[in-house]
């Protein structure tokens, strides 16, 4: 089998397993890593937010844009587990 | 016989003599010293709060939100957002979609719902008009990542006016307050804040003390 035999079969093989499914996973997979992105940013928003206007909410409103960080990240995961 | 005919011409208008300052001051002092929530749109005299630029001996006088009805739109967005999935689900049969797939979609709407309501409250939390004994601040941050600090002292200010209309406006007794000032940022808008008139009585008091403090060589 020449090479460019053995990449038509690989590639005939890829196609004749590809799913719409596995493109959607992929699309999950670089939303949630944006989105991951953009929890990073909320918790950098929250820290100058609270830096400008100091009170007593301060902590409670860090707390809750580390949570959804965290809740981020475990939808990250789960789309590469259950997927 | 008539008025005219005595020679004396009848008042069209009479304006009510103006309060002392004295008076002014002590409803102002009543109003600034009522109960207040920190988490409220029209907060006098806020304790344990302290903004960036604040100095040592700088007291805040007023903190002021928008009027919190302006977050009605995004507060009925979220319940339709809350419950779209139920409906959707009950509607349009969703077979197709693999019960993995299914259980991710609806997790990653949750996400970005609480994303969408997290961001519609800081923005309203954060965005205050500052009242202080030396200055006027506006705090903006109108997108991610920007802010946006105008500021004044209240010896510069030069003309304060109210403006409110519209049902809604009248209705629940918020507007917004101009504040024309004599320094490089020629005007600061309070948008949208509760009770704009007692606002502007207050600016107006606040100059009425900065001119006497003048007066005895008071000045910070």
């Amino acid at each position: 089998m020449t090479p460019f035999e053995a990449f038509i079969q690989f590639l005939a093989g890829f196609i004749s397993q590809f799913s719409i499914w596995w493109l959607v996973k992929c699309l999950f997979v670089l939303g949630l890593a944006l989105y991951f992105a953009f929890a990073l940013i909320v918790i950098r928003q929250v820290g100058l937010m609270s830096k400008t206007l100091n009170s007593e909410f301060a902590l409670p409103l860090k707390l809750i844009s580390w949570i959804h960080l965290l809740a981020a990240g475990v939808v990250f995961l789960l789309v590469l587990v259950i997927l | 016989m008539t008025e005219r005919k005595r020679g004396k011409v009848p008042d069209i208008f009479v304006a009510k003599p103006e309060k002392p300052k004295e008076i002014l001051r002590k409803e102002l002092d009543e109003i600034l010293t009522q109960g207040s929530r920190f988490f409220a749109a029209f907060v006098p005299r806020p304790k344990n709060l302290r903004f960036e630029t604040q100095q040592k001996k700088e007291k805040i006088v007023l903190l002021l939100r928008r009027h919190p009805i302006t977050n009605l739109p995004w507060i009925l967005l979220t319940i339709f957002l809350i419950f779209a999935p139920f409906w959707i689900k009950r509607f349009i049969p969703l077979d197709f979609i693999p019960g993995n797939y299914q259980l991710i979609l609806f997790l990653c709407w949750y996400l970005l719902t609480f994303a969408f309501v997290f961001e519609r409250f800081l923005t309203w939390f954060f965005n205050v008009n500052i009242l202080t004994d030396e200055r006027v601040i506006d705090i903006n941050f109108p997108t991610l990542l920007y802010r946006e600090i105008t500021e004044a002292k209240i010896d510069k200010i030069q003309d304060v006016n109210i403006k409110t209309g519209g049902y809604i406006r009248s209705l629940f007794n918020f507007g917004d307050v101009l504040i024309q000032t004599a320094g490089a940022i020629p005007e600061i808008c309070f948008e949208a804040v509760p009770d704009p008139e007692q606002v502007s009585r207050i600016i107006n008091q606040l100059l009425y003390e900065e001119e006497q403090e003048k007066l005895e060589g008071r000045v910070r």
